[in-house]
């Protein structure tokens, strides 16, 4: 039964997704291929330098790569769904309905872990080749937040399109935006060492939203 | 085959703000038979279907499904239920192999060649995708999956809307072949009351969110008469509702639609001082008699 939702959103979601995979390596690529054209003309120290004292990150434009990723997979998985009220076709399969809600939350988040891969690999790679050992942790704790605030986006989108009352849209909203906001606010040299946690915990805390609202719906409680 | 129902609603009410939808309201669907939920528009069915399936908890009252509250249904029992949403609505994005395949998974009793048979009747490419089939070629495929499922229970939600007759006949056809072994129960609703004539065994019939009528089709065509009467100044328009008599007003001809047989209908106008020595039967289609309980406004 979960390969079979696994199948279906696969099925939903395969060209948008490919197109999303393209376009977030196609991007990280420029950016590796201009790190190495700044590298090219400048001094090595001035780069690293210019990295903790100006914040210049050579990914820096990319950081919002996730949050739109996440957004868009939210509304290209959920929309189809909330259509017609297409969800009810899903809740009404032999398995559990917080179960099959969840399986379909878990198909996005792998697809969405999946486009973002090769370009957070391709950092990776770029800071260990071009910049000093400890740079690597730095490139950690700096595109974390953007990554997750992602995974929040994309939850946040699930429950709003899957909530059927305008009040608790606007609340999941809220509680959305706050964090995103806090994700994206920062950029420079271990500014979110010591909340990684908590941001990492406040975004996943967010498929609760999806599963409640569904559940709401399922059960006929929404007024 | 058991006699416990299959479905039992009982004494359901609910209000949509202030506005009542359901007034409690009780009925039961026996196993083997086929009934219809009829109503004009807002007269509670569509409140019914959604309480039934459980998208909406009602202010009182309960269904049961196969024995089980319809808000707590095990999967279990949620395999032996097939549900048609209104609109024939599937997921366009699949192609008829990916959405048998998809659903296949789920259901223990899956038959794809009753699915199969159908798919084979329409004039669709391997590939196309169900988004792009017509609104009847769609309705052949939600009803192929439902009945590939092997269900105990069916309940069909306006199965005929957006469909042209062609489509809306063929699936009365195949309803009614799948049926035809007396183990399967379905409860549908529909606005073409002139399509389910042969083939509803029961017959419910709403009235501003209570149960109006609710009684065997064969029952309601023998005992429910139509008579006609040429028209004179003592005649009016008349709906008495307890009574379920109605008399309508024609420019020539009046009728006088009721339980009633000959002899009670003379009797009937002759309390109200209305000639009528030229009353006689009139055949009346279960359409007739639905308007005739119900009202045209």
């Amino acid at each position: 039964m979960t390969l079979s939702l696994f199948y279906k959103e696969w099925i939903k979601l395969r060209l948008w997704w490919t197109l999303m995979l393209v376009a977030s390596t196609a991007f990280a690529l420029f950016l590796f291929f201009k790190l190495r054209y700044v590298y090219a003309i400048n001094e090595p120290l001035a780069v690293w330098n210019a990295w903790i004292t100006k914040a210049w990150l050579f990914f820096r434009a990319w950081q919002y790569a996730p949050l739109v990723l996440g957004i868009a997979l939210g509304f290209l998985q959920f929309l189809p769904e909330v259509q017609s009220h297409r969800i009810r076709l899903v809740l009404h399969l032999p398995l559990g309905e917080t179960r099959a809600v969840a399986i379909h939350l878990l198909a996005g988040a792998a697809l969405l872990t999946l486009a973002l891969f090769p370009a957070l690999l391709l950092f990776a790679i770029a800071s260990a080749h071009y910049f000093p050992a400890e740079y690597l942790h730095n490139l950690v704790t700096v595109i974390a937040p953007p990554v997750f605030a992602g995974y929040g986006a994309y939850f946040a989108v699930a429950a709003i399109l899957l909530e059927t009352n305008w009040r608790h849209r606007v609340l999941h909203l809220l509680l959305a935006a706050g964090g995103l906001r806090l994700c994206m606010m920062e950029n420079a040299f271990d500014s979110y060492e010591r909340i990684l946690v908590p941001i990492a915990l406040w975004a996943f805390a967010l498929v609760l939203l999806p599963l409640y609202s569904s559940h709401r719906f399922r059960k006929g409680l929404v007024r | 085959m058991s006699n416990q129902p299959v479905i039992e609603c009982d004494h359901l009410t609910h209000y949509y703000g202030s506005k009542p939808a359901l007034l409690d309201v009780s009925w039961t669907l026996r196993p083997g038979r086929i009934c219809g939920l009829l109503g004009r528009n807002g007269a509670g069915k569509t409140t019914t279907i959604n309480i039934l399936n459980s998208f909406l908890t009602p202010r009182s009252g309960r269904c049961l499904l196969l024995g089980e509250d319809s808000h707590q249904l095990t999967p279990r029992a949620k395999a032996r239920i097939g549900y048609l949403i209104e609109g024939h609505i599937q997921y366009g994005f699949f192609n008829i192999h990916q959405i048998e395949k998809f659903y296949s998974r789920f259901y223990p009793n899956w038959n794809p060649a009753i699915y199969y048979h159908l798919m084979s009747k329409l004039d669709i490419t391997p590939r196309q995708r169900i988004a792009t089939m017509s609104c009847g070629q769609r309705s052949q495929v939600a009803l192929g999956l439902i009945l590939a499922q092997n269900p105990d229970l069916i309940i069909f939600d306006d199965y005929s809307m957006g469909l042209d007759p062609g489509y809306r006949r063929l699936f009365i056809e195949v309803i009614r072949d799948y049926a035809a072994d007396g183990r399967r129960s379905i409860l549908l609703t529909s606005h073409i009351i002139q399509d389910l004539e042969d083939l509803i065994d029961d017959c419910i019939i709403y009235q501003r969110g209570r149960v109006l009528i609710n009684t065997e089709t064969a029952r309601l065509r023998a005992d429910f008469h139509k008579y006609t009467f040429a028209t004179t100044p003592a005649v009016a328009d008349l709906h008495d509702e307890p009574a379920n008599i109605h008399l309508e007003r024609g420019e020539k001809q009046s009728a006088l639609h009721g339980f009633l047989d000959e002899q009670a209908a003379r009797a009937w106008l002759a309390a109200k001082s209305i000639p009528a020595e030229d009353l006689r039967a009139e055949p009346s289609t279960l359409e007739d008699t639905f308007i005739a309980l119900t009202g045209k406004y």
